[in-house]
């Protein structure tokens, strides 16, 4: 049953200099307790799609499309109450860089009580012990002692377990994580992915995990998004994705990629020219320019990717497919 | 120690640079010193690239920095070309540096913004004079070479991408052909695509310049990807030095180990992975370094700081408790 259904969302910037088309189109689903990862570079409008669905986008943002959740609750139009406790209750996010989303002139303690009071309106205490049990769920030794120390007192994999610990504080059905560990060492990142990951499992939670890096998705999700220039070029179980590539993009991402078993001076494939224009309206693929198997209809057409909420269903937006759906005829 | 000593020196005519016992400290707050690089020692044959790897504030921006005297050691020796750098008058060490040049990880604030591109690669020529290959006409070369259509000369960093930028430093740092060029994680800040682009040039330039190289960055896949040797460090020591392959197939410490694992998708699981936080290096632990956080820990490590010993023609290792044995050659 899927948590939150994103369908056919856009998002363009009002800017000085004309609209930015910062994403055209893009649709997801998240079932109960998946875990599901968005992966693209920068300006793939991947953090764009969840500012936009935790409200967090500038007022020259324009939304269209729709985002529900829970099967009846319409997210761009949410009443004021209902808003009130819907954002870090219901679904709660944490950002890249942990020192930025913490306050750094007030105690660990103080910030984590902070939404509990707030939501919940748990008193001072009560908000205190549950300050204590969510440090030792997120693993910070010596949690009581934590709670009267400030941000700058520990280092960046604490710090981002505190606002981990802060997200959970009102259990939440989705999590959203925007490049949780790109700020961090590998050591580091592979402590707070297991983390994530045995969080997810623990407390039957939905995981949305934003990253650039194929690697970090590949063992920890149930499904993946490919996002390029806005859209989605391809939405599979996260199996299939590395096993069945269909989109010549995320085939061009994983070739690009060292990795540990080539042998020294292994020349790399990269991808050629730079990513896409958004202040130009889209009307062809956004990556035909650089696509290796591009031709004159992928100048002519965006591809059409249909949006299943089916989440074992693989999908793609692609006219030459790479994979088993181009032996048997494509998608087109 | 997790490395002291210079047994893992070569005894090679060709080495451009050879750093001993190389320590740099900084003052901490209180009277208290931050051992950033203590006692390293290491060297670069012509022409070879030396990765380092580590986590962040293990030193190996600190070393490579130290190499061209940015800042100056606090003490050990640095020699290039068997000139001794830290002992050198500054005239002397200006005129050297033309020839040990950087690039940076963040290649958009590693450029003067309000300079335009010309203005940027041109400078050192300007400052030097044109002679031998030193000259403007050489720039227009060298701007193809590294990709930028020399017709945008007069633009300014804001008006390219990141990776561009990457190339416009990559173009300036070769402008008065080094020798040596020190990268410090040049791809770290790039999307993933574009980071081959500038793994590929890179690889290019070292060929077509003679250059010698070293690289540091913390992602393994791409250090094993440029690097003839590696040197593994870890709060400001040596943990393993030696043949890249040698290292990355067969690695011998457990830190080197652990760093390995962590790779994500590497499919190793939770064997090895690393407990504990990163000690502070204004009090580093004593003995080895690495013992708070390792698995193989006894009490030697606590008291005894580990001397290299070797595992391989080319492949050292500073551990009381090594994951292989050790070799005399």
């Amino acid at each position: 049953m899927a948590l939150l259904t994103v369908d056919e969302l856009a998002v363009t910037f009002n800017t000085p200099t004309g609209p930015v088309y910062a994403v055209p189109n893009v649709s997801f689903s998240v079932d109960r307790g998946q875990a599901l990862g968005i992966v693209g570079e920068s300006g793939s409008g991947k953090s764009v799609t969840v500012k936009s669905l935790m409200g967090l986008l500038p007022r020259t943002a324009t939304i269209t499309g729709s985002a529900v959740y829970d099967n009846d609750l319409d997210m761009f139009n949410l009443s004021k109450g209902r808003s009130k406790h819907f954002y870090g209750v219901d679904i709660a996010m944490v950002f890249q860089n942990p020192m930025t989303s913490l306050n750094p002139v007030k105690r660990i303690g103080e910030q984590l009580a902070e939404g509990m009071r707030f939501h919940r309106g748990l008193s001072r205490s009560a908000a205190r012990s549950r300050a204590v049990e969510l440090l030792d769920l997120v693993r910070i030794p010596d949690a009581r002692s934590r709670l009267r120390q400030y941000p700058h007192e520990l280092s960046g994999g604490m710090r981002q377990r505190v606002v981990i610990a802060m997200a959970l504080a009102n259990d939440p059905a989705l999590l959203i994580a925007d490049e949780p560990t790109t700020a961090l060492d590998v050591t580091v990142q592979r402590d707070i992915l297991d983390l994530l990951d045995s969080l997810r499992r623990d407390l039957d939670m939905a995981l949305v995990l934003i990253t650039h890096d194929l690697g970090v998705v590949r063992d920890r999700t149930d499904k993946l998004v490919v996002m390029y220039g806005g859209r989605v070029m391809e939405a599979a179980p996260t199996r299939e994705v590395f096993a069945d590539t269909e989109h010549p993009y995320t085939e061009a991402l994983q070739a690009a990629i060292p990795s540990m078993s080539m042998p020294r001076g292994t020349r790399l494939d990269p991808i050629p020219g730079s990513p896409p224009d958004l202040a130009i309206k889209q009307t062809h693929c956004p990556f035909a320019p650089r696509c290796n198997y591009a031709t004159e209809i992928c100048w002519s057409a965006v591809p059409a990717i249909e949006f299943t909420p089916d989440s074992s269903t693989h999908q793609f937006g692609c006219f030459h497919p790479r994979g088993v759906a181009a032996a048997s005829g494509g998608d087109e | 120690m997790v490395g002291v000593g210079t047994s893992t020196l070569r005894d090679d005519d060709n080495a451009l640079i050879r750093v001993e016992n190389l320590v740099v400290e900084f003052p901490g707050s209180k009277r208290s010193t931050l051992r950033a690089v203590s006692d390293v020692s290491f060297d670069v044959l012509e022409g070879e690239t030396l990765g380092i790897v580590g986590e962040s504030g293990c030193g190996k921006s600190t070393t490579a920095k130290a190499v061209i005297q940015m800042p100056p050691p606090t003490s050990g020796s640095v020699e290039y070309q068997g000139a001794e750098l830290t002992s050198m008058d500054k005239e002397t060490l200006r005129s050297k540096r033309t020839d040990l040049q950087m690039i940076f990880q963040d290649p958009i604030s590693a450029l003067n913004p309000r300079r335009s591109v010309w203005d940027i690669i041109s400078e050192g020529v300007e400052i030097w004079g044109s002679h031998g290959t030193w000259t403007d006409a050489r720039l227009v070369g060298l701007l193809e070479s590294v990709g930028i259509d020399p017709e945008y000369k007069d633009r300014k960093p804001f008006q390219f991408s990141g990776g561009q930028c990457q190339r416009i430093s990559i173009a300036r740092a070769l402008a008065l052909d080094p020798r040596v060029l020190i990268s410090d994680e040049p791809v770290s800040a790039l999307d993933v695509s574009v980071q081959a682009q500038i793994l590929n040039l890179l690889d290019d330039l070292k060929t077509e310049h003679d250059l010698t190289m070293l690289f540091i960055s913390h992602d393994l896949a791409v250090v094993r990807n440029v690097s003839d040797r590696v040197m593994v460090m870890y709060l400001g020591r040596v943990a393993e030095i030696g043949n890249a392959d040698s290292i990355f197939d067969n690695p011998v410490h457990p830190y080197t180990q652990a760093l390995l694992a962590a790779i994500p998708g590497s499919g190793v699981t939770d064997d090895g992975s690393l407990s504990g936080e990163l000690p502070s290096p204004l009090d580093p632990p004593d003995g080895c370094r690495f013992h708070t956080r390792c698995a193989y820990a006894t009490e030697v490590c606590a008291t005894a700081v580990p001397e290299f010993q070797q595992y391989g023609e080319d492949h050292w290792a500073a551990c009381h408790n090594p994951q292989a044995t050790p070799v005399t050659l």
